[in-house]
């Protein structure tokens, strides 16, 4: 006999939607895994997104091109301080198929200082910073096509160099207090122009109509004094910086600095700073030789190599076993406009800015720290998670050669990608995967019969709970910033929008168990439609802690990092039961 | 120490000032950059220290100057 309030409607069994389900979610993570494949991709290589026939040229002078010209343009001014500023851009249109071939005959002719194709960027962000389009080195590491997800917003990158000064293209609001080791004051402003330029590489203020953009722009940026205004420092005040940017909540640290000496002092800050969730990003040294330098060769550091525009090694770079990723850091023995294009303090002041052309490993990594921040804004928090992602998402070098490039070439819209496409499938594949179980059990002892089926918000709530809505994040996410909780999971809105140690909420089975024990106690939990859709959430929920288990994606304060996977194994255990103990025809007596 | 050499700008980092020792060591200097921006190109006697401290240059030996005398 069939309770009479329950509709049954001939539909698929829940066996034949799970198969289905399972079957396109490994269908589209395969898909995933392709769009990430490690093909050779040579910076601004030729794309499907590719405008068929158009080349753009840039060239050190007029100069015959191949092709027709549909468009040039003569830029001369002095908005770079003191080196002149002068160009000729060329739009030129070529016989479809036959642009890689004049690709490489004008990348060869020395008076092309670049030439790429011309690409369509339908769908993406595209700041109106009016320099923008001079940010090669931007679209090389991924920003653009990593912002339509995430632009940083949360996480706080701290600047360990000359200080910041707050020039007018960095967002006043995004600075938070910071310290001077040099001066023993709270006064960290930049008197070099180094420490600022990197700033402006992390968190340059984007979308603002003005000057160039930044790779996280709603990232906060803590200024860290601890190099003088000769650009040098000791390990004390590095390492002191460290420390102070980690207990004041950093969870990025860009060190674009170096010595050959090894400080026991600098190592242990370095392993701290890791040990308390932070992601610690070192220059490689610009030796143009084998040979790391510190921090970037300790342990619990993150070395990045630097590449030119052809994402070939800059011939400055040190290279060295430790390397883990490359990124742009400029060559400007292409020309000037090679180099990374932020705004800085003027050749020699302290107080006038000026948009500069800088070269060095200390460009490159604050594109990783960037990078980094985009990840740990989409509520990674593990600093093993944040490299292992950046590394693994990595573009593939010009050549099998580790010690130059580490993992690859850094992708920051790669590492957004599988932060919350990929790992949002994953998550929901083990929410159906536990759904399913649970359904079997129930109807096998009894309480639930065969007929009596999960209704629509029992999936909804799965899928919130597994932070399905993460897929629709590139889509939605950062164009209406209120909704950009969307691109994370649920279990990680505390930690990520309270304080850090309200991850205890998220990242538990607190909430599902809180939701499902009332349901629990009501007439029919399944069977109605709250009942119903607390139990997919529970499911969902489970699943995401799940997920976090595995990849171990999650650092919460004062749990050690041995133990992270069991209670988040032991907490998607709860939540399974939770939603488990809603499966069932009558009230829990 | 006194060194003497040649310095020479270096497009590094913003712009470094290095010099190439006669006896061919090459050390990053630290200093008034007008005063070194000055004697870029000439052979010069270097007064200073050496400075086993971490910097921006990341390329080597750092030389703390205290005077530059052009020779």
């Amino acid at each position: 006999m069939m309770p009479p309030d329950v509709v049954v409607a001939p539909r698929a069994s829940l066996r034949e939607r799970v198969v289905v389900g399972l079957v396109a979610a490994g269908a589209l993570l395969l898909l995933g895994a392709a769009g990430c494949s490690r093909t050779p991709a040579p910076v601004m290589e030729l794309g499907e997104d590719d405008v068929p026939g158009l080349i753009e040229v840039e060239l050190r002078a007029p100069a015959q091109v191949p092709g027709t010209v549909v468009d040039q343009e003569e830029q001369e001014d002095d908005l770079y301080g003191d080196a002149f500023s002068s160009e000729f851009s060329v739009e030129i249109r070529v016989e479809p198929g036959t642009e890689a071939a004049v690709l490489a005959q004008l990348r060869a002719r020395p008076d092309v200082i670049w030439a790429e194709p011309v690409v369509r960027y339908q769908g993406l962000w595209i700041p109106d910073d009016p320099d923008f389009s001079k940010q090669w080195h931007l679209k090389a590491a991924g920003a653009e096509r990593a912002w339509d997800t995430t632009r940083g917003e949360g996480v706080t990158v701290a600047v360990i160099d000359t200080g910041i000064y707050p020039v007018d293209d960095l967002d006043p609001a995004r600075l938070v207090k910071g310290w001077n080791f040099v001066g023993h004051n709270d006064d960290a402003r930049d008197d070099h122009a180094h420490g600022t330029h990197v700033a402006g590489t992390i968190a340059q203020s984007t979308g603002n109509g003005k000057g160039v953009a930044g790779m996280a722009p709603r990232a906060r940026l803590m200024p860290i004094k601890v190099l003088s205004q000769f650009g040098s420092g000791t390990s004390h005040d590095i390492a002191e910086g460290i420390r102070w940017s980690v207990d004041h909540g950093a969870r990025v640290l860009n060190l674009s600095l170096g010595g050959g000496g090894r400080s026991l002092a600098m190592e242990s800050a370095v392993e701290y700073a890791h040990r308390r969730g932070a992601v610690v990003v070192c220059a490689a040294g610009n030796t143009g030789s084998r040979g790391v330098s510190y921090p970037a060769a300790y342990r619990g550091a993150f070395a990045v190599s630097a590449v030119g525009p052809q994402g070939k090694l800059a011939p400055y770079s040190s290279f060295g076993p430790q390397i883990a990723i490359a990124a742009p850091g400029g060559d400007k023995s292409q020309g000037e406009e090679a180099g990374v294009l932020q705004q800085t303090l003027a050749e020699g002041s302290t107080s006038e800015a000026a948009f500069r052309w800088f070269q060095g490993t200390s460009m490159a990594t604050p594109h990783v720290a960037g990078a980094a921040a985009l990840v740990m804004s989409l509520g990674v928090t593990s600093p093993g998670a944040v490299e292992d992602l950046l590394r693994s998402t990595a573009k593939a070098a010009p050549s099998n050669d580790p010690e130059r490039y580490g993992a690859g070439l850094l992708d920051a819209a790669a590492a957004v990608r599988r932060a919350t496409f990929g790992w949002g499938l994953w998550r929901l594949a083990f929410a159906i995967l536990g759904a399913w179980v649970a359904l079997r059990h129930a109807r096998g002892i009894g309480q639930l019969r065969a007929a009596e089926k999960p209704g629509a918000l029992f999936w909804a709530g799965l899928g919130v709970g597994a932070g399905a809505l993460a897929l629709l994040a590139p889509i939605a996410g950062e164009r209406i910033s209120a909704l950009s909780f969307l691109a994370l999971p649920p279990a990680a809105w505390p930690q990520r929008f309270l304080v850090p140690v309200a991850g205890y909420i998220g990242w538990s089975a607190l909430v599902p168990f809180a939701l499902a024990l009332p349901a629990r106690l009501a007439s029919r939990p399944l069977l109605t439609a709250f009942g119903g859709l607390i139990a997919g959430l529970a499911f969902g929920w489970a699943g995401t802690l799940l997920h976090a288990a595995i990849w171990r994606t999650v650092a919460l304060p004062f749990m050690p990092g041995l133990l992270m996977p069991f209670w988040l194994l032991a907490s998607a255990f709860v939540a399974w039961a939770a939603g488990r103990g809603l499966l069932a025809r009558e009230p829990l007596r | 120490m006194k060194v003497t050499g040649t310095v020479e700008f270096v497009d590094l980092e913003g712009g470094l000032y290095r010099l190439t020792a006669d006896d061919g060591k090459r050390y990053t200097l630290l200093g008034s950059r007008g005063e070194l921006k000055a004697a870029t190109g000439k052979r010069v006697e270097v007064e200073g220290a050496l400075d086993e401290g971490f910097g921006i240059g990341m390329s080597g030996a750092q030389l703390r100057v205290a005077r530059v005398k052009k020779i």
